[in-house]
């Protein structure tokens, strides 16, 4: 099935901050690129090759949007973080239609390039570029919303990652906004081996008390299917969140 | 008469068929000269070297597709990848099955998208060793 370009989604955020950029944004792309080492050896039938290492980037174009206050979120947090050391996390989401869409997160990144033009009868554009930092590594979307409720999330209430997953991997949460006063808020990650959860497992715990983005390392066996489940709102009234899961050997 | 390509090309990656998402391919096989050209020679003189394969595909970004070359970029792991082109008489299949040097990464991923647009993608292969060739 075709996904039309408008179901892209494109966060960045650091320790104390998380946007969304959709709002600015019109065009996104995401690129690695593994060098090619030769091995051709004596008595080889013809040219052999394995994989270097990979390297990639994320580019996004967008518009000076008059009504979006993303814009200027957008523009300063770009242009203080191409000289500023404070690392950013970068996820660009496609497919965005379908519940677990891919989503290419840069971690420990900064913006290589921030870009703004325009001419006297044109509009005015703003563009940013981030390398791939420490590794830009795909996962996918376990879910993206305003939780206001402990509890499992529901729609969608998991994600089938199509396999379990033996060694690991990360999980990231870009908490956007909060309403209200939180505290150590936790929100869980929670994998089974049945939709049903009746035996799920806490693979790894997001505590946060202010925006950001919060990353979490996973370790050993994470089952297949994966969901989003809130311990605690920390005082909250609710709080807006996109969680993106990445395990090692599955999504990446 | 000239062949259309839609419905005469199949590529499939790692058992899964590429070919419902591609909308173009170019599939290449450079034969390396090596100049051999020496002070009695009457004129520059090469002999062929290794041939070197590579195919790129771009097409419909579908989540069949990034789940099949996402994953698989830089993991160290040669895939089994089949070619064939059917010409109109006959059909030639090149196969890189995947054992020991042998095989096919993913090599570069890209996927974008775009608004009033459809999302794409565009890969490339590094494609190692020689493919078993059928003409059928």
């Amino acid at each position: 099935m075709a996904h039309k370009g408008k179901y892209c989604r494109l966060l960045m955020g650091s320790s104390t901050y998380a946007y969304d950029f959709s709002g600015v944004s019109n065009s996104l792309e995401v690129t690695r690129t593994a060098e090619r080492l030769d091995d051709t050896v004596f008595q080889a039938a013809t040219a052999t090759t394995i994989a270097g290492d990979v390297s990639g980037s994320i580019v996004q174009n967008g518009y000076a949007h008059i009504t979006e206050d993303e814009n200027t979120k957008l523009a300063v947090h770009l242009g203080a973080a191409i000289s500023d050391a404070t690392p950013l996390t970068v996820a660009a989401l496609f497919m965005t239609d379908i519940a677990a869409c891919p989503a290419d997160v840069a971690r420990n990144t900064n913006a290589s390039k921030m870009a703004t033009a325009g001419s006297a009868s044109g509009l005015m554009t703003l563009n940013g570029e981030w390398p791939q930092g420490e590794g830009l590594v795909r996962g996918l979307r376990v879910w993206s919303g305003t939780i206001s409720a402990t509890g499992a999330q529901t729609s969608p209430a998991y994600i089938d990652l199509g396999a379990v997953g033996t060694a690991g991997g990360y999980a990231w949460l870009f908490v956007r906004a909060i309403t209200g006063t939180a505290t150590n808020a936790s929100v869980l990650l929670q994998s089974d081996d049945n939709t049903g959860f009746t035996s799920a497992g806490t693979e790894g715990t997001f505590t946060f008390s202010s925006t950001g983005v919060v990353e979490v390392a996973l370790s050993g066996t994470v089952d297949r299917y994966v969901r989003l489940s809130t311990s605690s709102m920390g005082g909250a009234t609710n709080f807006a969140v996109t969680a993106i899961v990445a395990v090692s050997g599955v999504t990446y | 008469m000239a062949v259309k390509t839609r419905g005469n090309v199949t590529v499939t990656f790692n058992s899964v068929n590429l070919s419902p998402y591609i909308t173009d391919h170019t599939f290449t096989q450079e034969g390396e000269r090596i100049d051999i050209t020496t002070y009695t020679s009457t004129a520059n003189t090469t002999m062929a070297g290794d041939v070197t394969f590579g195919l790129e595909i771009s097409g419909i970004l579908d989540i069949a597709v990034d789940n099949a070359l996402a994953p698989n970029l830089g993991n160290g792991t040669k895939y089994t990848l089949v070619v064939a082109e059917d010409m109109g008489a006959q059909t030639v299949t090149n196969t890189w099955t995947a054992a020991g040097d042998v095989g096919a990464e993913v090599a570069s991923y890209s996927k974008n998208g775009a608004s009033k647009e459809n999302q794409k993608f565009s890969a490339t292969f590094a494609i190692s060793g020689a493919p078993v060739r059928g003409v059928a």
